[in-house]
């Protein structure tokens, strides 16, 4: 994937660089606002990663100024700045995702990856099929291999969060964000615990488990067990 | 925080009762006036009349001893020749004896006989006033003077004082609705832009109409103060955002070189340095959590968060809380019961009320052991307050700790063995009364109850504020 970064922190530059060109990524970096801004607008990018404080022009106004002009590349938003209203006020802008910092790197690779498929797959499926299980959205009932699965409402949130992002790493931080609009830490096993509860329901008895636990990073869901 | 303002009615404002109250007196003075000049007509008449009336009398005694006629005889005589003067004659019985029938009267006392007492009265006469006597024959003898002009003079002086006050009353019920209706119209305006402002928007100002009226002089202050306030909530979103930023920056950078080194040494196959410097990655994340956390009760406390209230239904809020985290209480082998009283609804920020039940119920579930039962509750109390309860059978908290817990970083356990860093409560306190409530740490022999009060609304207060 091609991605500019727009970031005035050179050794933060540098470091998410190397790492976005390990995780097999193609990676333009820019140092201030109006520069990175030119360059979105006029060069080919798959995803902008874009930091909230630049000098001479904001990383809101970059949102501001791309999506004014209609371009629509996805945009996630890093911020030292952790305030609720200021993370509204960013993805009111137009950005597709917000990261406060400091954040893992596993964090930021698996979002954009997120991200990435959130614009390219469609999301508006009434059925989503992962190997031989399927999830209707419309009646909140899942299956696997013609066994009808029952969930409750949160356990469905869960369920079609993973399976929107198939085959890829959501992590706790993302699925609190996603499936409970939580944007803090419990202190408690709350996503451990919802995950339980769905492992019991769709792999207890089946020979291959689909939900996957990727240590250090998050949970999958896959017919594959390696990523 | 402010309840919204109740809608004020026209006729409920204080300007409209003053009036009212005021047109009242002078209602009262008028009356006042008009009876005190009907009593000078009065006596005026009397001043007149009485002196006429002695005379005819006289006259009418002294023709019957010179003629030599019957009393009765005389009166008709004189009644026939015509004139302003009418009698009365009867005996002691009240027999009518001679003269023109009139109704009854007082005797001895002076006394008017209006058409309105005596409808019989001869035509063109509206009043009779005289006095009765006493005869050396035991007989009555009245005398009395036609007194039509000052009855006019009177009916007509009623009528003024009607027309006048009348007049004055009923522009004044005007001039007071039209008071009424400008103040309630700037009150409104008033009460409007504090809604607005509690739900966030500190830039809103209250329209001054430049007549240097109290309404004036008054919107000028709120305005100072509201223009103070933005600039403080301003400034304290500067310094919490340049806190953030001078702190969040360098940390991330920590991390970043944390990962670095520990891949070199990992690279370098020394496997335990690695576990070393994973240990102290884990350590930053608590220090990143830590501070969060702090900085977030200084938002609040600050009142740096531009507080985005909304009506919302707060027993809908504690069950859904309550449900997330129900897998997580049977994990801890604890149970949780709920008693959540339906359509309690409050104005308030839903992520930070949120944060607030989850810190409540991460509390319980983490200080308690296994088999421990939680108790979450909701009660409508006749305050207009609600209670949420969150109750444990527990270790519970020494009384002499209660107060302390709610302290940054105040940590009973001292051996630090359980996870947390001791800012569950003050965040929990903050925002509780960030919403105008309060928190109280209770025994629930055994155990721990939490008691957080937050004020209610009114459902129709809910459907002012929905409509605005």
């Amino acid at each position: 994937m091609r991605i500019l970064l727009i970031e005035d922190d050179q050794e933060m530059r540098d470091f998410v660089t190397s790492e976005l060109v390990t995780a097999g990524h193609e990676v333009t970096g820019c140092a201030d606002g109006r520069d990175g801004l030119m360059l979105a607008a006029t060069k080919d990018f798959d995803l902008l990663v874009i930091d909230r404080i630049l000098p001479r022009l904001d990383g809101v106004g970059v949102v501001r100024g791309l999506r004014a002009m209609a371009i629509g590349t996805p945009i996630i938003l890093l911020t030292a700045l952790g305030r609720v209203d200021e993370r509204v006020q960013g993805l009111r802008a137009g950005a597709d995702d917000y990261l406060v910092k400091p954040f893992a790197m596993t964090e930021l690779v698996a979002r954009i990856d997120a991200v990435k498929r959130r614009n390219s797959f469609r999301q508006d499926q009434n059925i989503l099929q992962v190997g031989d299980l399927s999830l209707n959205r419309l009646t909140q009932v899942a299956n696997r291999a013609g066994h009808k699965i029952l969930l409750k409402p949160r356990e469905f949130r869960l369920l079609e969060q993973l399976m929107l992002n198939a085959g890829m790493v959501l992590t706790r931080t993302m699925l609190l964000e996603s499936v409970w609009d939580y944007h803090f830490d419990p202190q408690t096993t709350l996503v451990e615990s919802h995950i339980c509860r769905i492992r019991a329901k769709i792999d207890r008895g089946f020979v291959c488990a689909m939900i996957h636990t990727v240590r250090g990073a998050g949970y999958r869901i896959s017919v594959d067990p390696v990523a | 925080m402010t309840a919204p303002q109740q809608q004020a009615s026209l006729f409920r404002m204080a300007s409209f009762r003053l009036a009212v109250l005021g047109m009242l007196f002078s209602l009262i003075a008028a009356v006042v006036v008009f009876a005190l000049i009907y009593e000078a007509t009065g006596i005026a008449a009397r001043e007149e009349l009485a002196p006429i009336v002695a005379g005819d009398r006289a006259d009418l005694l002294s023709d019957t001893q010179a003629d030599g006629w019957p009393l009765a005889r005389e009166i008709a005589l004189a009644e026939a020749i015509g004139g302003h003067t009418y009698y009365e004659l009867t005996n002691a019985a009240g027999q009518k004896l001679a003269g023109t029938t009139l109704a009854p009267h007082d005797w001895n006392h002076w006394s008017d006989v209006t058409r309105l007492e005596d409808p019989a009265l001869p035509p063109g006469v509206e009043q009779i006033d005289g006095i009765s006597v006493k005869l050396a024959d035991g007989d009555r003898l009245f005398v009395g003077e036609d007194a039509s002009v000052f009855a006019i003079l009177n009916r007509r002086i009623a009528l003024i004082f009607a027309v006048v006050f009348g007049l004055l009353i009923g522009l004044g019920v005007l001039a007071s609705l039209l008071i009424a209706a400008y103040s309630l119209k700037r009150v409104r305006a008033i009460s409007e832009a504090s809604t607005d402002i509690v739900a966030g928007d500190l830039s809103r100002r209250i329209e001054a109409y430049g007549i240097d009226d109290e309404l004036d002089v008054l919107t000028t202050g709120l305005n100072g103060m509201l223009e103070t306030i933005e600039r403080l909530v301003k400034k304290a979103q500067q310094v919490t955002s340049d806190i953030a930023h001078d702190l969040r920056s360098p940390l991330m950078r920590l991390r970043d070189r944390l990962v670095r080194i520990e891949r070199l040494a990992l690279a370098q196959g020394q496997a335990g340095i690695a576990d070393e410097l994973r240990e102290a990655l884990r350590q930053t994340e608590i220090v990143t959590s830590i501070f969060s956390s702090l900085l977030r009760i200084a938002e609040i406390e600050a009142g740096a968060l531009s507080g985005n209230f909304v009506p919302l239904d707060l027993s809908a809020l504690v069950c859904g809380v309550a449900e997330e985290f129900l897998p997580v209480v049977e994990d801890q082998g604890q149970s949780l019961e709920l008693a959540v009283a339906d359509g309690i609804w409050i104005l308030g920020d839903v992520p930070l009320l949120i944060q607030m039940l989850v810190n409540l119920v991460e509390n319980a579930i983490r200080y308690c052991p296994d088999g421990a039962v939680l108790t979450l509750s909701l009660t409508r109390m006749n305050d207009g307050f609600a209670w949420i309860e969150v109750a444990d059978t527990g270790p519970g908290i020494p009384e002499a700790d209660r107060e302390r817990v709610f302290e940054r970083f105040v940590r009973l356990d001292r051996s630090q063995n359980t996870p947390g860093h001791g800012l569950g409560l003050p965040l929990v306190r903050v925002i509780a009364v960030f919403h105008g409530g309060s928190v109280t740490l209770l025994d629930n022999a055994p155990g721990l109850r939490v008691r957080v009060k937050l004020p209610t609304v009114r459902r129709n207060e809910k459907l002012a504020v929905d409509s605005h």
